[in-house]
């Protein structure tokens, strides 16, 4: 349903970011969009977004190119949790998660009652029912992060079509216990309603737990994609990030597990 | 969730609709002869000889209804600032852009001398294509670092702005008489003084164009304070929103400074009061800034009209003793 094709993209006087990236989120998929800073995975995050427009090639939203398609429909199918969010001004948490119906309403339609439904939803899903009336400014990182994750299955809410929602980065600025915690919300988001998700990453682990596909990039290239198991492979990480590394499955969760052992001499690289 | 924004909207527009109207009905009576409010709106005496009535509805009625036209635009020509920049600190003037459309209306007067000075339609026209200038290079600024603009960056591009427009304003200035020099440099202060309905009613269309756009404009702004990319992703098309921002504040500009001069302050003042009363939903905001200024402009202007009588101050000295302190405050506090 979302899908990259041949896709290349450079800022403006500067060498390409990405280069002939072809990959895809299908429908209830979980991919992870994996590699080393500067790989360009945030960037690809952002153009399967629609924030930024390819250079050549083209992203393809239901078989139709994302730059053809009505801001306001792609909002309905497609939501983004991005690193961080700041506010201008004070707004209150359900202000926030109200936000997510705009696409939903016309140019001068207020809020109804099944707009308010769907918002509490969607704070109860993600465990801040009790923020609803909290100025957003005042809750934790993580707090917000939930706060907006809300807010896009605010968004996504009512679609004509299955939810995609993208992810920029969600552990970044996130302790352990949240990160956990945004792992365990995020399957169980999915495991309710079912819906497409994609993340940016570098943190292995977190991927490794959680994605059931990746794409792993590395100097705007794809350098795998596939299912999980079969892309992690200690080659694959030594070749992405110079880690001598040990892929395991855990005895307890039963998740695959990487484990760096050492660095590896810039030379002696594969 | 408490009340809907249609309730908070009703409520929010009864109570500073009132005082604002309070404000227009009020304001008139004060001056140097006192009249009766009853005898200015008893039907009972012809208007040709109820003194009070004259007074009222000719000689003062009209410099009330300036400021609250001057007030409205400039309250939320600064929330819409605010909004589009992400910048609690941006307004009309201290962006510059009141200078831009000063410079604007003085070389419409200064080169249509034939014409009265004020109520030219020709000066609104200018005025709005000096602020357009102004706001096309504030634009310009924030495009470059596409996230919305810094306080420092905002404050230096102000300054630089204000002076670069000043010095064009004395430059124009050096071509006209002593008498207009003077009416000018009134004007230039922020002065509600007009003699006539005129210039209201010439400033009327743009007024209605502005506000129209501003009331499309209530939710696109709540979403940019999220930030433009997130905007974006919500299925706000941000370009179009941002232009449609920049242009309606800068006709709001245009028309508020044609007819009061650039009064100062009262678009950083009035938009953190109100969202200190009723949040920041711009559906609220923007309407209570609106009525808000209406009324605080012409409590500033009743001082300015006593507070030296019988000299009359101009008003934007008023809104500047308080504005300026209160601009200090807001930078300090700001996190």
């Amino acid at each position: 349903m979302l899908q990259a094709a041949d896709v290349t993209f450079a800022y403006r006087g500067h060498a390409p970011v990405l280069r002939g990236v072809t990959m895809e989120v299908p429908a209830n998929s979980f991919v992870g969009i994996l590699g080393p800073n500067g790989s360009g995975k945030t960037t690809l995050l952002r153009l399967l977004a629609g924030i930024l427009p390819p250079s050549t090639g083209r992203v393809v939203l239901d078989a139709v190119d994302l730059r053809l398609t009505p801001r306001s429909r792609v909002a309905r199918r497609m939501a983004v949790v991005p690193q961080e969010t700041h506010l201008a001004f004070d707004y209150s948490v359900s202000e926030v998660v109200l936000m997510g119906r705009y696409a939903h309403l016309g140019a001068f339609e207020i809020e109804g009652p099944v707009d308010f439904a769907i918002a509490r939803d969607a704070l109860a899903a993600t465990g801040t029912l009790q923020f609803e009336d909290r100025e957003f400014g005042t809750l934790s990182g993580g707090e917000k992060q939930r706060v907006i994750i809300a807010a896009a299955l605010a968004q996504l809410t009512g679609a004509a079509g299955e939810g995609i929602l993208l992810l920029d980065e969600p552990t970044a600025a996130l302790d352990l216990a949240y990160q956990l915690e945004l792992a365990d919300l995020l399957r169980d988001l999915q495991r309710r309603t079912p819906m497409a998700i994609a993340i940016s990453t570098h943190d292995l682990n977190f991927a490794a737990g959680l994605c059931r596909t990746l794409v792993l990039l590395k100097n705007g290239e794809v350098l795998a994609a596939g299912e999980t198991e079969a892309v992690l492979t200690p080659d694959r990480i030594r070749a992405l990030y110079g880690v001598e590394a040990e892929v395991t499955r855990h005895h307890l969760t039963g998740r695959l597990v990487v484990v760096p052992l050492r660095r590896v001499p810039a030379e002696s690289r594969a | 969730m408490k009340r809907t924004v249609g309730h908070r909207f009703a409520l929010t527009v009864a109570s500073f609709g009132a005082l604002a109207a309070a404000a227009i009905v009020l304001a008139p009576l004060v001056g140097s002869t006192h009249i009766s409010l009853r005898r200015a709106f008893d039907p009972a005496i012809p208007f040709a000889d109820n003194v009070d009535a004259q007074i009222f509805f000719v000689a003062r009625l009209p410099r009330t209804l300036a400021g609250a036209l001057v007030g409205a635009m400039l309250a939320s020509a600064g929330v819409v600032f605010q909004g589009l920049l992400r910048n609690p600190l941006a307004t009309p003037f201290t962006l510059g852009v009141s200078a831009g459309a000063a410079l604007g209306a003085m070389l419409a007067i200064t080169f249509n001398w034939s014409l009265a000075w004020a109520g030219i339609p020709a000066a609104p026209a200018a005025s709005f294509a000096g602020s357009l200038v102004a706001v096309a290079i504030v634009y310009a600024l924030s495009r470059a670092r596409h996230s919305g603009m810094s306080t420092n960056v905002l404050l230096l591009a102000g300054v630089t702005m204000n002076a670069f427009f000043s010095a064009l304003i004395l430059f124009v200035q050096y071509f006209a008489d002593f008498a207009q020099t003077y009416r000018i440099l009134r004007w230039l202060m922020g002065d509600l003084d007009i003699s006539s309905y005129e210039p209201l009613v010439t400033a009327l269309p743009l007024v209605l164009v502005s506000f129209a756009v501003f009331a499309w404009l209530a939710r696109p702004l709540n979403l940019l304070s999220l930030g433009p990319e997130s905007a974006g992703t919500h299925g706000l098309d941000v370009t179009r929103a941002q232009r449609a921002a920049f242009v309606s504040a800068s006709i709001a500009t245009g028309a508020a400074v044609s007819v009061g001069g650039p009064v100062g302050f009262i678009g950083i003042i009035v938009p953190h009061l109100v969202r200190l009363l009723v949040g920041s939903d711009h559906r609220i905001v923007l309407p209570a800034s609106a009525l808000f200024g209406a009324a605080f402009l012409i409590a500033c202007d009743v001082v300015a009209r006593t507070a030296m009588a019988p000299v009359e101050l101009p008003v934007g000295v008023v809104t500047a003793i308080l504005g300026g302190p209160f601009f200090l405050w807001l930078l300090v506090r700001k996190r």
